[in-house]
C-alpha cells in the first residue's frame, strides 16, 4: 500500500520493537500475546507503544505493586496498540479493529483491571467502549490513590524540591494530575513549589500537542528560580519531550513513577533520558553498541529508530 | 499434497499491488510485486488483519494492524518469528491466473 506518508505502520511499529528492545532494564517482561489458557490475573497494565521508549515506566509501575503485594501482567508491544497511531493516520476502520483487538484481547487474563499509563490510549479506548468490557480500564493512577494508605506506611522521606508539570485539558487529565498531586504530597520530605507555568497543553505532550518551546522554557527557568531539583510529570510523552532540558537548566526531569520508587526504595535506570542527554545520534550508538550486536540488530536500522524515537 | 487449481481471471486483472480476490469461500489476497505474482491469505494470522492494506517493501507485506511482516520469498515466514501467513501456489497459464487451494 503506497500511503504517500513520511512514517509508515511498519516504521512505527518497528521502531517501538527495536528500540524497546535495546532501552529494556534487566528483568523487564511483558507479553504480547495471552494465551487462552492463561491463568487469571487481577491487575494487567497495559503497556502502549510509545511507552516502549521509556520501558522503566511500566517497569516501575509493576514494582510499586509488588511492594505493596500486588502482582500484575504487563501486556505490551505493537500487538496491543490502542489504535491511536492509526487513528492519527486518520484509517478509522484500522483504528477501530485494532482498539478492538486489544480490549478483547486483554479479558484473556480474566482481569479485575486493566491499568493505564497513557493517556492517549485512554481516550481511544473510550471512543470504542471500553466501559462496556467486564473489566475496569482505569489510569494506574486510581490504583496508587486506592492503596495509598499502604504505599505510605512503606514510604520514606524523598528530599527533593520539586514542580509539577501536569495537563487538564479535560476531566480525565485533571483527574490524572489530582491523582498525582495526592500521590506526590504524600511522600514525607518531598517539597511541592507554587509554579504557576507548569501547565502543559493537550492531553499530554510530545506526540499531537507538545508543548510550544517558550513555554517549556519559561516552566524551566521558574523551577530554576523557584530552587527546584526537579520538574516532576504525569505521563511518558511529556518525560520524552522536556527531559532533554535537564542539558540547558540544569533541573531535572522525572516520571513521577520515579519519585514514588525514591520513597519505597526501589532502584531504577532511565535509559531513554540517558541516551536523550547524550544529545547525540552517534553517541547513542556506540552506547547502545553491545545490545545492538548481541540482537543482530542492523546498525543503519537502529540509527534512524534513534532519530525517530529518540532524537525527535 | 493435493491441490486444486483455482482460477483467479486474467493476469491483466493484476497489475501491480495488492488485489483482494474472493475464490469460492476463501479469501486471498493477490499481490504483483517486483513483476511476479504472489497470493496469500487476506486475513493475518495474528488478528485477522486486512492483509489486502499491507504495506509493502520490496517482497515482504506487512500488516497494517501491528506491522507482523512476511517475507513472501520465504513463503510467508514471519520476520520476528511469529506465525506465518500462508502462501498459495500461482500459475498463469495463456494468460490465465491459477491458484493451488487445498480442498
Amino acid at each position: 500500500m503506497a500511503t504517500g506518508r513520511a512514517f509508515t505502520y511498519t516504521t512505527m511499529f518497528e521502531t517501538v520493537r527495536g528500540i524497546g528492545s535495546l532501552l529494556a532494564p534487566d528483568g523487564f517482561e511483558y507479553v504480547t500475546e495471552i494465551p487462552l489458557d492463561a491463568p487469571a490475573s487481577q491487575l494487567v497494565i497495559h503497556l502502549s507503544c510509545m511507552a516502549h521508549y521509556t520501558p522503566q515506566i511500566p517497569h516501575l509501575a509493576k514494582q510499586i505493586l509488588q511492594k505493596i503485594g500486588q502482582d500484575c501482567l504487563i501486556v505490551g508491544g505493537p500487538e496491543n496498540c490502542c489504535g491511536e497511531l492509526h487513528k492519527h493516520f486518520k484509517d478509522t476502520e484500522l483504528e477501530k479493529q485494532t482498539a478492538r483487538i486489544a480490549m478483547f484481547g486483554f479479558r484473556r487474563a480474566k482481569p479485575r483491571k486493566v491499568l493505564s499509563i497513557c493517556p492517549d490510549c485512554d481516550e481511544v479506548f473510550g471512543a470504542h467502549g471500553v466501559e462496556r468490557q467486564p473489566y475496569q480500564h482505569t489510569n494506574i493512577s486510581e490504583l496508587f490513590i486506592e492503596y495509598l494508605g499502604e504505599l505510605k506506611a512503606r514510604m520514606r522521606p524523598v528530599k527533593l524540591r520539586i514542580v509539577t508539570h501536569f495537563h487538564t485539558l479535560n476531566a480525565a487529565r485533571q483527574r490524572d494530575a489530582d491523582n498525582m498531586l495526592t500521590i506526590l504530597r504524600a511522600i514525607p520530605g518531598l517539597d511541592i513549589l507554587p509554579a504557576q507555568h507548569a501547565l502543559g497543553p493537550g492531553i499530554h505532550c510530545q506526540t499531537l500537542h507538545p508543548m510550544p518551546q517558550p513555554d517549556q522554557a519559561r516552566m524551566f527557568i521558574e523551577a530554576r528560580e523557584l530552587g527546584a531539583d526537579a520538574i516532576v510529570v504525569p505521563y511518558h510523552s511529556c518525560y520524552r519531550q522536556h527531559c532533554k532540558m535537564e542539558i540547558q537548566h540544569g533541573v531535572t526531569v522525572h516520571h513521577y513513577f520515579n519519585i514514588l520508587a525514591m520513597a519505597l526504595g526501589i532502584s531504577f535506570s532511565e535509559p531513554f533520558k540517558e541516551m536523550r542527554l547524550l544529545d547525540s545520534v552517534d553517541a547513542v550508538v556506540e552506547a547502545l553498541r553491545p545490545r545492538i550486536e548481541k540482537l543482530g540488530y542492523d546498525e543503519k536500522l537502529v540509527r534512524a529508530q534513534i532519530t525517530r524515537a529518540i532524537f525527535c | 499434497m493435493l491441490h486444486h487449481w483455482i482460477d483467479a481471471g486474467r493476469e491483466a486483472q493484476f497489475p501491480d499491488g495488492l488485489h483482494p480476490v474472493l475464490l469460492g469461500r476463501t479469501r486471498v489476497v493477490i499481490a504483483r510485486l517486483e513483476g511476479r505474482l504472489y497470493a496469500f491469505d487476506a486475513l493475518c494470522p495474528h488478528a485477522q488483519g486486512p492483509m489486502e492494506k499491507s504495506e509493502i517493501e520490496g517482497l515482504i507485506v506487512s500488516c497494517p494492524l501491528h506491522a507482523w511482516r512476511y517475507d513472501l520469498q520465504q513463503g510467508g515466514k514471519e520476520l520476528h518469528g511469529y506465525r506465518d501467513l500462508a502462501t498459495y501456489e500461482v500459475r498463469v497459464t495463456d494468460g490465465q491466473v491459477f491458484l493451488a487451494i487445498e480442498p
